[in-house]
């Protein structure tokens, strides 16, 4: 037990001792290894905030298109495009049938004879709508 | 040679075995210094020295490297924020009852200039002010001559911050701001209000849900409101269409569920933009709807038969003398539009609007019955709205019989036409007043409120309202929205000027539709008023709510019929059918 101890402490190398040697290797792999540690951790997170930086940006955009959308799709302006491009206009009650009701719109079509079928068509005058 | 009489066999081993053992291994270590001595003692006593400091400096960075391992390790990293970072916001999303966005927070940003950080101040004026048309060359002046940061400009768009960002300039930097911003700009601008700077509700939807808007903003949870958004712009639509055609002074409506009470539309005109509300002039900015109040005229003829079927005075049939004015004391006289009308039932006085017959039903109830009824009606208080606008009725001091004679059909008594609409919503739902609320109503909530008539007479009222349309004598027949079972009643009163009745009408019509059916179906109330009308060579020179409220609201509910759901009754096609059509229907359902 106490040879081998004395002998770690008793062995030199070019004058140096081996334990001295041994023990300045560790510490200097230990200094080496936590500053690699932290300098990846640092990347790390350098990274994340990155990342962060990013979801907050996307959130953003998200927001601004959400918001884009809103106008977009509002009904007001929907049925205002519809009437000035589509020239649509809003369906009346006659546009309106039941199942039981539609031999007479056929009968009514019949005797109409109509040259083929059109669509809805704003009247002169009329109100917007859809 | 160890002191210390060391045997490793003896068993068990004991703490103070170990000790000893520790003991030992030391002074053998401290005797290896000694078995390599070469020269002399003082030799011994440095190696020792320097041996101490070498185990004092191993010991430390060994402390430290652990306690670095241990920071690096566990040390708080802030994960749980980063995995679902919230954007800066004062106030939930506001969105209609389908979960379409009215209002949410965008992300904004303030402009800072620090002009001790900035190279070339020239480069920075040249470059900023083109991008910056609200800001003035002497404020950007002043704070590039200053000895510290200054805030420059609020409120720039993503847009402008990208632009400004991408010039690159030194000393120049921004901050997040939250602001509010409502994408549908002047679409339902009165329902949802606005805020302040600070994110507080001043108006609207806003302030009065702003407790509840401020913790969902915590959540991310919208906040849901009762409007349907294309009920809205149909109602929204018409009465702009009749304010411009009418020259109104004003013009407002609503659109209610009457069992559940929830606000599915409400608009006011003349209108504002909410992104920018300090640009509208300030009578822009009221909802006439919840915060003006008028003489509404006959729609207050409802409550006054009301009042004289529920507690049981008159019935349909009770005639009434209106061949003469009613002349009370010294009061000025009641007059009937003259429609060469004698003697009415009770519910010809409803269908043919008669002042005169409604002012005699209210001396027969006399004033303690009429006020009672009345204040149940809540046409005495401001509505029990959360719109924090509701206005306070103008009530009479005094409920002497002149008094109750003209407030019988809506005269000497203003109230808001949202105070009209509860009052409505009470008699149409089964004879329960219930606040109007702006909230979306959960599914199968059942709202509390006071019974205020019996539901027959809610029921008999109901068909009251549809003979109005049916009947052709009826104040409104000539709605023309065909198959929707409309019932409704005109209003026109003669606006005060000046101490006395002047020129102009309020001419309001308050429409129920489907009038059929049980007690319980769905059924929505629309409510139009406009205020001072004019006369047109269509209307035959006409100010009275016939011509213009009502067909107005006629042509909302057309509108708004599919998207509540109401099936219409089929429409007959043939010309015998159609010729049929025209015909009014008989009677009351």
């Amino acid at each position: 037990m106490i040879r081998p101890i004395r002998k770690v402490f008793q062995s030199r190398f070019r004058g140096f001792r081996i334990i001295d040697l041994g023990a300045f290797g560790c510490l200097a792999v230990l200094v080496l290894s936590v500053y690699a540690f932290k300098a990846n951790q640092g990347g790390e997170n350098a990274r994340m905030e990155d990342v962060d930086d990013q979801i907050a940006s996307e959130q953003r955009q998200i927001r601004i298109l959400q918001a884009q959308l809103a106008h977009l799709e509002a009904p007001e302006r929907l049925e205002r495009l519809a009437v000035q491009y589509l020239d649509m206009a809003p369906p009346t009650a006659k546009h309106e049938t039941s199942i039981d009701a539609l031999i007479d719109v056929s009968r009514e079509a019949e005797a109409a004879k109509p040259a083929a079928a059109q669509p809805v068509r704003k009247p002169p005058g009329s109100g917007a709508g859809l | 040679m160890s002191p210390i009489d060391f045997n490793p066999s003896r068993e068990p081993l004991r703490l103070s075995d170990l000790w000893r053992r520790l003991i030992g291994g030391m002074w053998n270590i401290e005797r290896a210094f000694e078995a390599t001595q070469s020269s002399g003692r003082a030799v011994d006593d440095t190696r020792l020295r320097l041996f101490f400091v070498l185990a004092m400096f191993a010991l430390a960075f060994i402390g430290l490297g652990m306690r670095a391992t241990r920071a690096a390790l566990f040390a708080h990293t802030g994960a749980e924020v980063r995995e679902a970072p919230i954007l800066p916001s004062t106030q939930a999303d506001l969105v209609d009852r389908d979960g379409r966005l009215l209002a949410l927070d965008l992300t904004h940003y303030g402009l800072y200039v620090d002009a001790r950080e900035i190279w070339d101040t020239d480069e920075t004026r040249h470059k900023l002010l083109p991008l910056l048309p609200k800001l003035s060359a002497e404020r950007l002046d002043r704070a590039l001559k200053a000895n510290r940061r200054e805030y420059l400009l609020g409120d720039l768009t993503p847009e402008d911050h990208a632009a400004i960002h991408d010039l690159g300039l030194p000393g120049v930097s921004f901050e997040e701001e939250p602001r509010r911003v409502y994408p549908l700009g002047v679409q339902a601008e009165h329902l949802i209000g606005f805020t302040d700077s600070g994110g507080n509700g001043l108006a609207g939807a806003e302030k009065a849900l702003n407790a509840q808007l401020h913790a969902g903003a915590a959540t991310g949870q919208p906040v849901q409101l009762a409007l349907d958004l294309r009920v809205q712009a149909a109602l929204q639509d018409e009465v702009q269409k009749a304010a411009a055609k009418f020259h109104t002074q004003s013009a407002m409506g609503i659109v209610v569920n009457v069992h559940t009470g929830e606000i599915l539309a409400m608009s006011s005109w003349p209108d504002f933009d909410p992104n920018d509300p300090g640009q509208s002039p300030i009578p822009n900015l009221t909802n006439h709807e919840a915060a003006s109040v008028y003489e509404l005229g006959s729609v207050f003829k409802l409550f006054t038969l009301a009042m004289g079927l529920d507690s049981g005075l008159v019935t349909l049939d009770t005639p009434f003398d209106v061949s003469t004015p009613l002349q009370i004391g010294n009061g000025r006289p009641i007059h009937d539009h003259d429609k060469g009308d004698t003697r009415l039932a009770l519910w010809q006085v409803f269908t043919h609007s008669s002042n005169i017959g409604a002012g005699k039903l209210a001396l027969m109830a006399g004033a303690e019955r009429m006020e009672t009824y009345f204040r149940n009606f809540g046409l005495f208080n401001a509505a029990p709205s959360a719109l924090l606008e509701s206005a306070r009725p103008i009530v009479p001091h005094r409920f002497d019989d002149d008094t109750i004679a003209h407030m019988a059909f809506g005269q000497g008594i203003s109230v808001s036409p949202l105070s009209l609409a509860t009052a409505y919503t009470a008699i149409l739902n089964g004879g329960v007043y219930i606040p109007l609320t702006l909230t979306k109503a959960k599914p199968g909530e059942h709202l509390t409120g006071r019974r205020v008539i019996s539901e027959q007479t809610s029921s008999t009222m109901l068909q009251l309202m549809r003979l109005n349309v049916t009947d052709p004598k009826g104040s409104a027949h000539k709605l023309d929205a065909l198959g929707l079972r409309i019932g409704g009643k005109t209003g026109s009163g003669q606006k005060p000027d000046h101490g006395h009745y002047g020129k102009d009408n309020i001419s309001s019509f308050a429409g129920v539709f489907p009038a059929d059916g049980p007690i319980t179906a769905d059924r929505y109330l629309v409510v139009v008023t406009l205020d001072a009308p004019q006369p047109l060579p269509e209307t035959y020179g006409f100010i009275t709510a016939g011509w213009n409220a009502e067909p107005t609201a006629g042509v909302v509910m057309d509108r708004i019929a599919p998207f509540l759901g109401v099936q219409r009754t089929p429409v007959p096609v043939t010309a015998k059918a159609q010729a049929d059509a025209g015909r009014p229907e008989e009677g009351a359902e």
